[in-house]
């Protein structure tokens, strides 16, 4: 079920020309006036107020923004707000509505693979993505899929122990 | 005293959290919900209501006088909320505080520009799309002026940063401990080599960021910033300000997404952001810096040094003496971290046993950005050159360098050593960690090993070459604070200094007991992802007898914490167990005190016992939501408690003569033992670290898997160091690394399977045994890699001068061979 | 790193794209926008319109048949990657695809937008350049085809005119008969999702690959990032050709790539190393395409 939230920021576009899209964020239908310069991860983080978004380089290389449109996992900061109109787009807050935790958030939790915490939004999107695809995955396939994402604190030795934990765990459920 | 014997350590982690205790234990870390399910409020989400937007126009010149800053379409469009160029500001505020005297830097250039990247005008409007619209429309004139990038050119001073101050050496020492030259005359061999250590930073994956808002009523400012160190550097931001420190209040978020030292100078950013505010009557301005901001020319650049190294040397294989000298490129300004170039005096001979050094660097200032503090803080470059220098004299006397090493390490019966630099290593077995490193990778060395003979040799035919080392390396801990300000005092006036004029700073822990007897325990310091929360907690409810759950963790802002160190130089683990014990104790006077009264009888009749106060006869018992109640009826004095816990050196006496002279005192000597796996593809120069070995020793392990991690994530920075990351900039001065394509950042791709092991060697100087060991496989990793290399490439005399030791310059060593 | 304004139109069809294209002015085509959103956002490029041709899925296809195989320029590098057609067929392509940045990267980023872009240490190009690519190019005029090595003028400068749109890259299969042909993709990526410092596209074919010593009968080497433009050596391949393959030729062929090459220098990379990696890169895809030819 859709439960639907408009946004309109057109204050702050004054006279610039937007355009309307409408997309479902989190099984929520969003609908949202808006520049055809703003870019995803920016409409995401403070159109929609999904903090999980986060940016990190804006140029497609730290990860920290990464998320599912349409089940495939991309950076948000290199895709505009108004490319997504019609689609549909899965964060990290939608993996967990009443608090509770994914198995893939549970063993990032588990296995101490997050210290600061910036970048672990993305390695969750990009570890579910991963286990969606190849429920057992090798240390070389974990490897070529994180690869996409930077993390600066944990040295990725607990990330690969939460991946291969959780890939228990959704073999177990 | 003697050095405590190390203890091997099982590394699985007890996930019982009804236990007597819960310091020690692998307690899972209460920052994480929130952090995993997007909840966290990092300083990037921070918006509050009619919040505006500050970006800031940043110049593309390495050196130039502004001639004149055209701001006037972008102040007329009707977009604009603000437009402050240097001129502005200079009219209102003050300079940023230099971390040398004779130097004004305007938290906008006003004259000059000095670096690219270097702010000139911030705009303020509702979006920062908006901002950078308006950015666009501002026009500068500059007249340009050469530039210098060579910090060894700089010295020479033909070109001049700053007239005012006439030199680009602002600071510079030299320190002779024991009989240096009768060493160098009398040792059997004297080898002198050069090493060069590149620009690296910590690159946190979160940027700076800062909402500031201004209230017109109180005259005050409220400054959220992820600053690190916000109790220590707030005069950076209230000096700039032209406040005073009670009108400036800087807070932290309780998530900061990494900062590792680099954090520590966004002064520039918090000011211009409270003076936007202030400029708009109260409105609240907040700013983000980007990535190519952050890259190019946020102030947080770290070490870049040119090593001259001189080793003197028996047939034997004794190190006589050792003579270390350096240019450390700070660029434009000397920030705080001007005394990076002092802390390696705390681990100056590293393991080994040596009398006879000489010291001495020259801060030099150049055309780049600013340097300022990154997890290490100096000392990985200096045990990248020694170990580098050690290399070289094995080799020279044809020995195997384990064997150079071993005869030269400190022994345990040494212990507590003191340096010729007066530092001293509490406690460690070094030869024992040697021995243990050596053992652990024997079995590489057999059948199907990464080290089995015949693959090694076949490999070799293929043009792969395979090497390890062995290297121990002390992480000094826990930093005094009185030692900082050394190169800002009077030096020739410390050789008879007082003992009694040392000034060290505590660390402060406060807490309230809550209606619901909830404990709120109130950090002073700030955290950026080691889990002090979670330390906090476990050590608190040891101290109150109390579960972990039962105690919430909070953090002061500025204005109400003390002036404190906080969160750098591997202090956290040391300073809050300590501060811990002591409010721990307070907390039980005080309710003691308050149940006594409201029984009226002696406090000897009552006894704080696991979270509650008891009558000794059994005949009563007030639990804390009881007490908090009886409390607030007295006013709210007693069901609280305040604690500054002295830095534990201070209680030392051996560390008196390091106090007096304002020479770094750390008072734990953490030490890792490590041996990387290398392979070098001669033909192209790449270097693939195949598996990582890594015996580790903090002392006693508060959090052993926060231990874990931090061993792991420094080791990770360390290979970065090691073979990625460089800031270097061209002869003009423009930077070439500002992306991340460019400032290459180790990911999966880039580090292998780390074996670590830890043993527990408890510091006899800490309260807990603890040792600080936050910074460690930054500081030990690069030294440990490049001497691995060299291992590798041993057939072809090669020993790596400098780091990173990229493909280019492997190949350039081997290419002749 | 926020892009300027602009109009953002989005065609369903080639032939809307183009009328777009001829229509307005000072306007950019958007595909994956893994290289466009850089720029712009640093506003290195400030167009007044994106026609995104995402919608564009006429142009979302790999088909091969006996001649050729055709691939839509909206396809993307995860399509290449994981094309069954092109793993038996061109195998080439599918390992210069999963090479470019990381997976994430992979999923947006188009072979269209890689040739249009033309970064001289792009994987395609280099590809293209050594395998006799041919794009094909709609503009409102119509459409036509130019072979790769034309295409590729100078640094990022091509033969495509503003107001065209590509449409398809095409492989003639003539010259790779898949049981008689072995090609390699390789090169220096220093990490993940940087650009490679050097790679080289090769294809070897011989005359009977169960012979003792079967003759090379067709040569290709392409490099990326030697020089400002994707380069092919002819005279490696002459050399190698008519002959069998032997560890000696390949010493004279990376010693030519050494001297061949016209590489500038970077960052981490100067030009005698660049010519290094040319010489060591060439040898290495070579031998494995020869041991690929020949299994």
């Amino acid at each position: 079920m859709y439960i639907s939230m408009s946004i309109n920021n057109s204050d702050a576009n004054r006279d610039r020309p937007t355009q309307e899209v409408s997309l479902a964020v989190n099984d929520e239908e969003v609908t949202a006036d808006i520049e055809p310069r703003l870019k995803l991860s920016d409409f995401l983080r403070n159109d929609v107020d999904l903090n999980s978004v986060r940016i990190g380089c804006e140029h497609g290389v730290c990860g920290a923004c990464t998320i599912s449109v349409d089940g495939d996992l991309v950076k948000s900061c290199m895709m505009y707000a108004v490319q997504t109109d019609g689609s549909e787009i899965e964060t990290v807050e939608g993996l967990s509505d009443d608090g509770s935790l994914d198995p893939v958030q549970e063993a990032f939790h588990e296995e101490h693979a997050l210290q600061c915490g910036f970048c672990t939004s993305g390695f969750i999107m990009s570890t579910r993505a991963l286990l969606q695809d190849n429920p057992d995955p090798s240390r070389e396939e974990i490897t070529e899929q994180l690869s996409s994402n930077i993390c600066r604190c944990t040295g990725y030795q607990n990330i690969y122990e939460a991946v291969e934990t959780a890939a228990e765990k959704m073999e177990n459920d | 005293m003697s050095g405590s014997k190390a203890s091997p350590v099982d590394t699985e982690i007890d996930e019982e959290t009804n236990e007597e205790t819960f310091t020690g234990k692998g307690l899972d870390r209460v920052e994480d919900h929130r952090i995993l399910t997007g909840r966290a409020e990092y300083i990037h989400d921070i918006t509050p209501e009619d919040c505006l937007e500050m970006g800031l126009l940043r110049t593309t010149h390495a050196h130039a006088e502004i001639v004149e800053v055209d701001a006037v379409a972008a102040e007329e469009h009707p977009d604009c909320d603000l437009v402050l160029t240097g001129e502005d500001i200079a009219e209102h505020y003050n300079p940023m505080p230099c971390g040398l005297p004779g130097i004004s830097e305007w938290s906008l250039a006003k004259d000059r520009v000095h670096f690219v990247g270097e702010p000139v005008a911030l705009v303020v409007a509702s979006d920062r799309y908006v901002v950078e619209d308006l950015i666009d429309l501002i026009d500068v004139e500059y007249d340009t002026l050469e530039a210098v990038s060579d910090p060894l050119v700089a010295r020479t001073d033909d070109t001049v940063l700053h007239e005012e101050l006439g030199t680009n050496v602002p600071d510079d020492d030299e320190f002779v401990f024991g009989d240096v030259s009768d060493a160098f005359d009398e040792a059997d061999n004297v080898i002198e080599n050069q090493y060069s250590w590149g620009r690296i930073s910590g690159v946190p994956l979160e940027t700076a960021g800062v909402v500031a808002s201004y209230d017109a009523e109180t005259d005050t400012f409220d400054i959220d910033c992820n600053i690190q160190l916000h109790t220590l550097v707030d005069d950076t931001v209230y000096e700039t300000l032209g406040y005073d420190a009670d009108d400036v209040a800087l807070n932290v978020p309780p998530d900061v997404g990494g900062s590792f030292g680099t954090k520590i100078a966004l002064h520039r950013y918090c000011a211009l952001a409270a003076m936007a505010s202030h400029q708009l009557d109260g409105q609240p301005v907040k700013y983000v810096e980007d990535r190519i901001e952050n890259l190019q020319g946020g102030d947080m650049h770290s070490s870049d040094r040119e090593y001259l190294v001189r080793i003197a040397y028996d047939d034997d294989g004794t190190i006589r003496g050792l003579d270390i000298n350096f240019v450390d490129d700070y660029g434009a300004y000397p920030r705080y971290p001007v005394n990076q170039v002092l802390k390696p005096l705390s681990v100056l001979t590293n393991a080994y046993d040596v009398d006879a050094v000489r010291y001495s660097y020259e801060l030099v200032l150049t055309n780049k950005t600013s340097q300022t503090a990154y997890r290490g803080f100096g000392v990985d470059p200096h045990l990248y050159a020694l170990e580098s220098v050690v290399d070289e004299a094995a080799y020279d006397l044809s020995m195997d360098p384990y064997d150079f090493r071993w005869g030269n390490l400190i022994q345990p019966e040494q212990m507590p050593y003191k340096l010729p630099s007066k530092n001293i290593y509490d406690s460690g077995d070094f030869p024992e960690a040697q021995a243990r490193i050596k053992e652990l990778v024997e079995e590489e060395r057999t059948e199907g090993g990464l080290l089995d003979p015949e693959i090694v040799e076949q490999r070799r035919e293929n043009g792969k070459y395979r090497g390890v080392s062995y290297t121990v390396h002390i992480e000094p801990g826990v930093s005094g604070a009185d030692w900082t300000d050394r190169q800002r005092s009077d030096r020739d006036a410390l050789d008879d200094r007082d003992r009694a004029d040392v000034d060290e700073l505590p660390e402060h822990l406060r807490c309230e007991v809550g209606d619901d007897g909830t404990v709120t325990v109130y950090l002073a310091t700030d955290s950026s992802g080691q889990g002090h929360q979670t330390i906090a907690k476990q050590l608190l409810a040891d101290e109150l007898g109390i579960l972990p759950s039962e105690i919430e963790v909070e953090y002061l802002d500025s204005v109400e914490a003390p002036t404190e160190y906080g969160s750098a130089a591997s202090r956290m683990a040391v300073m809050l167990s300590g501060a811990a014990q002591g409010l721990g104790e307070t907390l039980a006077d005080n309710l003691e005190l308050l149940a006594a009264d409201h029984w009226n009888v002696e406090t000897s009749a009552v006894a704080y016992q696991d979270g509650a106060v008891e009558m000794i006869d059994g005949n009563d018992r007030l639990t804390r939501s009881e007490l908090a109640e009886i409390d607030a009826n007295f006013g709210d004095r007693l069901a609280q408690a305040s604690y500054n816990y002295q830095h534990p050196a201070t209680d030392v006496a051996a560390f008196d003569e390091a106090f007096v002279r304002k020479y770094p005192v750390y008072p734990t000597a953490a030490f890792a033992a490590n041996a990387p796996i290398v392979e070098v593809d001669i033909e192209t120069g790449e270097v693939e670290i195949l598996k990582l070995y890594s015996l580790r020793d903090c002392g006693t392990q508060l959090n052993p898997t926060i231990v874990e991690g931090q061993a792991q994530g420094g080791l990770a920075q360390g290979i970065g160091a090691a073979l990625l990351e460089e800031f270097p900039y061209d002869e003009s001065g423009q930077p070439q690394a500002v992306t991340l394509f460019d400032y290459l950042l180790p990911s999966t791709k880039n580090i292998p399977e780390m074996q670590i092991e830890h043993s527990e060697t408890p510091s006899p100087f800490t309260e807990t045994g603890a040792k600080g060991t936050g910074e460690g496989g930054m500081i030990d990793g690069p030294a440990s890699i490049a001497t691995a290399i060299n291992r590798a490439l041993e057939p072809m005399d090669v020993v790596v001068d400098r780091i990173p030791a990229t493909p280019n310059r492997i190949r350039d060593y081997v290419r002749d061979e | 790193m926020k892009p300027s304004p602009f109009e953002y139109h989005r065609p369903s069809t080639v032939e809307e794209a183009v009328d777009l294209l001829a229509d307005l002015s000072d306007a950019e085509l958007m595909a994956g926008n893994q290289s466009l959103s850089i720029i712009m956002s640093n506003r290195l490029a400030t167009p007044d319109h994106i026609i995104d041709i995402n919608g564009l899925d006429e142009l979302q296809y790999i088909d091969s048949d006996g001649d050729a195989v055709e691939i839509g320029a909206l396809s993307r590098h995860c399509d290449l990657e994981t094309s069954e057609i092109l793993r038996e067929a061109f195998p080439i392509l599918p390992e210069a695809a999963e090479q470019i940045a990381g997976p994430v990267v992979r999923n947006r980023g188009t072979i269209g937008g890689s040739i249009g872009e033309a970064d001289p240490a792009g994987n395609y190009p280099c590809v293209a350049v050594a395998l006799d690519g041919e794009v094909e190019i709609a503009s409102s005029d119509g459409r036509r085809t130019i072979g790769a090595e034309e295409y590729f003028i100078a640094y990022m400068l091509t033969d495509l005119e503003e107001d065209e749109l590509i449409t398809d890259i095409r492989f003639s299969r003539d010259a790779f008969p898949i049981s008689r042909t072995g090609m390699a993709f390789l090169g220096q990526k220093r990490a993940a999702q940087t650009w490679p410092t050097l790679s080289v596209a090769s294809s070897i074919r011989v005359d009977d690959p169960t012979a003792d010593a079967p003759t090379v009968e067709d040569v290709r080497i392409g490099l990326a990032n030697a020089a400002d433009v994707p380069i092919r050596i002819e005279a490696i391949e002459d050399e190698l050709e008519g002959e069998p393959f032997t560890e000696a030729a390949l010493d004279t062929v990376g010693e030519m790539a050494y001297e061949n090459v016209e590489p500038q220098d970077e960052m981490h990379a100067d030009e005698r190393y660049k010519r290094e990696l040319a010489r060591e890169y060439t040898k290495r895809a070579l031998n494995t395409a020869n041991s690929r030819a020949n299994t």
